[in-house]
């Protein structure tokens, strides 16, 4: 980690390539974003590039995956509820912290990932069943 | 330029957009049947670029669960970003897909956060698709109208995960080199989507 946590402007033109690409190292992007936070220049050069990036993933034909990612991810979703926003906390958007703090558990972290993995080992039984029922 | 929306007819259009949201809605209401329509929605992309970036169908698979789960649990941070949840979808499957890479490779030092999906979400920044969306076609063309070494030094940092040094390493090209190419190409590219959004027919959303 630097000692230097400032970041001036003409940095950030610098980074922006790596930092839209998302090859920069997170201590550097962390002070990036700190940068972006409290900056009164628009740096439209991130825009500008950041724009085009969708179109790299844009271009890859879709592929398939196995049916079984399905019921996997279907399965740990069952015992990780979604977070809630808790009112009135909100950060700036896109300041540094946002969504940090904003966020809180529903089940205890440790306690719904158990329950994830047996509910994984359950559907994985079943998935095997019904394989070996269709073959 | 500033308006990234396209025309209301596209796939991407407003129209569009706002049942996006919607389902978006629903997820963060717990509703898993709003998962599974965006997991039906957009496996098959999200599958290419994990396995593409992986290249290992195991971790790929780890990979798009892990940001399909990401956004359940996480759909309040959406909120907050300004691009189409397709392109915020995509990000985080880039961001952990890399994230993934990177920790296999044995130079790259990556604390080891105690949740990997939270830090790649508050680390996502994706960024507006310039023209709305695009076909296929169209972004080949566009890519195919770069340089082979601009489109080599984009891809290897993109798909491959690789810093600049890195691509220089890798390439035999100066530092100073690869920045350029990599910046110029970007906003090469940028030209030419503009462009092609430009042209009617070429820009209607694949569904």
């Amino acid at each position: 980690m630097s000692p230097d946590l400032t970041m001036d402007c003409a940095a950030v033109r610098e980074l922006a390539p790596e930092y839209v690409l998302g090859t920069l190292d997170e201590a550097t992007a962390a002070r990036l974003r700190a940068h972006l936070a409290t900056c009164t220049e628009e740096h439209a050069e991130l825009r500008e590039i950041g724009g085009v990036i969708p179109y790299l993933a844009e271009s890859l034909e879709p592929v398939e995956p196995r049916a079984q990612l399905k019921e996997r991810l279907l399965a740990a979703a069952r015992t990780a509820r979604p977070l809630r926003v808790v009112p009135g906390r909100a950060p700036a958007p896109g300041s540094a912290a946002a969504g940090r703090a904003t966020v809180r558990w529903s089940p205890p972290r440790r306690f719904a990932w158990a329950l994830a993995a047996a509910a994984l080992i359950v559907a994985t039984a079943l998935g095997a069943t019904t394989l070996s029922l269709r073959n | 330029m500033n308006r990234s929306p396209g025309p209301a007819t596209s796939a991407g259009g407003p129209a569009g957009d706002e049942q996006e949201t919607a389902l978006l809605k629903s997820i963060s209401a717990g509703e898993l049947g709003a998962l599974e329509t965006l997991y039906d929605r957009y496996r098959g992309i999200a599958y290419a670029l994990a396995l593409r970036i992986t290249a290992d169908t195991q971790l790929a698979e780890d990979v798009v669960q892990d940001a399909f789960l990401g956004v359940w649990r996480h759909s309040a941070h959406y909120t907050q970003s300004r691009a189409s949840v397709r392109t915020w979808l995509l990000s985080i499957v880039h961001h952990r897909a890399i994230d993934v890479v990177r920790r296999r490779r044995p130079t790259s030092a990556l604390p080891e956060g105690d949740d990997p999906v939270e830090a790649v979400l508050v680390a996502v920044d994706p960024w507006p698709e310039v023209m709305g969306r695009l076909d296929r076609e169209s972004i080949h063309a566009a890519l195919a109208t770069l340089s082979d070494v601009q489109r080599e030094a984009i891809e290897l940092a993109y798909f491959g995960g690789l810093t600049h040094q890195e691509i220089a390493q890798r390439t035999g090209a100066p530092l100073g080199t690869v920045k350029s190419r990599v910046r110029l190409g970007l906003l090469a590219l940028r030209e030419v989507l503009v462009a092609a959004r430009a042209v009617p027919d070429r820009a209607g959303g694949a569904a």
